[in-house]
């Protein structure tokens, strides 16, 4: 659970908003205890914000990072290796693009139109073939392709991040792929936003 | 007059530290303003996602940004904004600058590149020049930065080889992978002379610093032990201890005011609370980067500086250079070795120094008449797991995912090692590539961003592919797989040049052989702005020796 300085942290947090240097102290308050799901939940329900994505939506990208990247015999699936907690951490960043976050937000729901209008069906509902083919379809478009490739990007980010930054759980995706990491790595004191 | 500081200093990186270094042992008193912040060998460490992923080390492009001008197809320079287009132009924006975060490949230019126009004559649309010094005249200095900075490596016979006052490195050269034998094998058999590439990394514990740990992340990251020779750590930790020297992060300096004689009486700065500063001084150095160099003069009009300081003829921003050439690869499958073979290409952290020289100069009818060449470097694909991942996502069809992603991830990491070469060559000066400010974008302070034209030489790519090919036969003769290169007019942002080229007729030049300004006479540039043509090899060695031998001139001034 969170201690008291811990709250303390997410008070500030919250009070202002995406204020950056708020985001900093917030983003230490996550250890390797708390997972990063955990400390977002726990800041959404305490201060009564909308989490960026509604359950429905949720589970919409879950299957979209499924189907991006999936489980196999020798590999760890998105889900597995906390791909949409990684990116909640990604759309609170207030050092990430802002465009590239609407895009994020956004997508599901065009994507979801999407399916409505090909296959009038969820995304989740579709066959994995139709799955490829719907997103064949939006790759033609400009933001389509953007929205792919970005999830791609992040995905990939939680497979191979420190696992400080609440994705590669237990160094799964180092470990598939006998990847060594770099000595020193992040601590709460010197990771990303820690200052 | 009292003046703040003896010595006020715009920047803090290779072309700064050393004058920092070099008067504050000498008893002045120094300010160095320095518009990043001040990282400590304690804050690095091996973070993908924060080296390499997000704006850590550079500023934010929605404050801070360029407007880049290429030619479209109609033959028009078309600016575009780099926040528009996502291509970002900043590096190692931190006390030190980029030096904290450049591999080291350590090269001395050669006697040709001083005299480039008397020894190879002119080229149609190029503005080259000889330098107003020689090689002799930069030659103590660059021993100098062998002592001080610390430069690692060993000397051994070559056609190129440039004369030296010491025999050899006074650090022994950092420890090599085992590939380096299969380059110097293929090398031998083609009648190349592979040589080993100089590193400024120390090999051994010394001058205060410890020595390399061999992380396998060198390139782009900071250096947690303090090996590698950056401005930071080897020149200002060793200034500040003598107590003369003050360091100001985040102090963005806007502008410098002159006087009615033309002479720079105060830098003006914001603080990290966007409060405006100032600091007066005998001297000021101007080392920030070539392109922000040129911004900072052309930003501070005075009474006898119309145009912006010292730039009365117009040339400061003017023939901006950067290094040409580009860079290629070939994969050393496993599948085409024994077990202990294996084994050992799959050693990680130890450092690939090779390099060839041998067509510094091109003599080759093939070719065409004698002329200029470069450098070829060899070096692993760098280690970062997210960016390697990510080049995977792309496949023949478009984006991929699902399956053919993940085994092409897959492949990548664990089927064979990506040696790649990177080619150094001359980017000729021309009338197309320069600095100036935009009418139109400013930064977060509401100041004009630069405004960089980009056009480069037609010969800079020929140069560029003749290298290219030459290292391509050693991947080919190595019996690497998928060999390839490219050689662009892209210009990499962290090797720039020229601007505030240093010449004997104010006419054509900014700075004069000292590299004072030639009408403002307490001004220096001691950053890269200052050579009128670039040579072929990284630049910071040069900029190291050249600031120490300009720290010497002023210090007898002063």
């Amino acid at each position: 659970m969170l201690d008291t300085n811990q709250k303390s942290a997410a008070d500030k947090f919250i009070l202002n908003k995406l204020d950056r240097r708020s985001f900093l102290i917030a983003a230490g308050v996550f250890t390797g205890s708390v997972s990063l799901g955990g400390l977002l939940s726990y800041l959404y329900r305490k201060y009564k914000i909308q989490p960026p994505y509604s359950g429905s939506e949720s589970e919409i990208i879950r299957h979209f990072h499924d189907h991006l990247f999936p489980k196999t015999a020798d590999s760890p699936s998105a889900s597995e290796i906390n791909s949409i907690d990684y990116l909640q951490f990604v759309l609170i960043d207030p050092e990430i693009d802002e465009d590239n976050k609407s895009l994020l937000i956004n997508g599901v729901t065009w994507l979801e139109e999407e399916c409505q209008n090909e296959f009038n069906k969820s995304f989740m509902n579709l066959s994995a073939s139709d799955k490829n083919r719907i997103l064949r379809i939006i790759e033609e478009a400009n933001w389509g392709y953007r929205y792919i490739s970005l999830n791609l990007n992040y995905i990939l980010e939680a497979l191979l991040s420190d696992p400080i930054y609440g994705g590669n759980p237990d160094e799964i995706g180092w470990q598939w792929l006998g990847h060594t990491p770099g000595i020193p790595r992040p601590t709460d004191s010197t990771k990303y936003n820690s200052k | 007059m009292n003046y703040d500081y003896d010595v006020c200093i715009v920047g803090s990186g290779a072309g700064a530290a050393p004058i920092a270094y070099e008067l504050s042992k000498a008893g002045k008193s120094v300010v160095v303003l320095e518009k990043g912040p001040w990282y400590k060998t304690e804050d690095f460490t091996k973070d993908e996602l924060l080296c390499c992923r997000r704006s850590v080390y550079t500023p934010n492009l929605k404050d801070e940004r360029h407007v880049l001008e290429n030619k479209n197809d109609d033959n028009e320079w078309i600016g575009r904004s780099t926040y528009d287009t996502g291509r970002d132009f900043w590096n190692g924006n931190m006390v030190g600058g980029s030096s904290n975060l450049m591999s080291g490949y350590f090269h001395r230019l050669k006697p040709e590149d001083f005299r480039l126009f008397s020894e190879f004559g002119p080229i149609d649309g190029a503005n080259i020049v000889d330098w107003p010094i020689t090689y002799d005249d930069l030659e103590p200095y660059y021993t100098k930065v062998e002592e001080v900075v610390g430069v690692s490596g060993k000397i051994v016979d070559h056609p190129h080889q440039e004369p030296r006052s010491t025999q050899d490195f006074p650090f022994q050269a950092t420890a090599e992978h085992p590939i380096v034998n299969k380059i110097d094998e293929a090398c031998r058999e083609l009648g190349y002379h592979s040589i080993p590439t100089p590193r400024a990394i120390l090999s051994k514990n010394a001058l205060d610093r410890k020595a390399c740990s061999y992380s396998n992340y060198c390139g782009s990251y900071g250096c947690a032990t303090d090996a590698k020779g950056s401005a930071r750590a080897a020149l200002l930790n060793p200034a500040i201890e003598t107590g003369k020297c003050e360091i100001r992060p985040h102090a963005m300096v806007f502008k410098l005011e002159s006087d009615e004689s033309g002479k720079v009486t105060t830098a003006k700065y914001y603080n990290e609370q966007g409060k405006i500063k100032s600091v007066s001084a005998k001297v000021f150095v101007v080392a920030c980067q070539a392109s922000e160099t040129a911004r900072l003069l052309l930003m501070s009009i005075g009474s006898k500086h119309p145009n912006g300081l010292a730039n009365n003829n117009g040339q400061v921003g003017k023939n901006l250079i950067y290094s040409a050439g580009g860079s290629g690869s070939g994969d050393i499958l496993f599948k085409n070795y024994n077990d202990s073979e294996i084994a050992q290409l799959k050693i990680q952290g130890l450092f690939v120094n090779r390099s060839l020289q041998d067509w510094y100069v091109i003599d080759d009818r093939a070719f065409g008449k004698r002329s200029k060449g470069g450098t070829i470097d060899f070096l692993f694909r760098h280690a970062n797991p997210i960016s390697r991942a990510i080049s995977q996502k792309w496949g023949p069809d478009g984006l991929q995912w699902g399956k053919a992603l993940k085994d092409s991830i897959k492949s990548y990491f664990t089927e064979g090692r990506h040696l790649r070469f990177e080619i150094f060559n001359d980017w000729l000066p021309t009338d197309d590539c320069f600095v100036s400010l935009d009418p139109e974008v400013k930064d977060k302070w509401g100041n004009p961003v630069a405004r960089l034209r980009l056009g480069y030489h037609q010969h800079d790519l020929k140069v560029g592919k003749y290298l290219a090919n030459k290292a391509e036969s050693v991947l080919n003769k190595m019996g690497a797989e998928n060999i390839y290169s490219s050689i662009s007019g892209s210009p990499p942002p962290n090797l720039v040049a020229g601007g505030c080229r240093f010449g004997d007729d104010p006419a054509t030049s900014v700075l004069d052989k000292d590299c004072r300004a030639h009408n403002v006479e307490n001004l220096y540039i001691t950053d890269a702005s200052f050579m009128p043509t670039g040579g072929s090899v990284p630049y910071t060695w040069t900029i190291y020796a050249n600031s120490f031998r300009v720290a010497d001139i002023i210090n007898s001034r002063l």
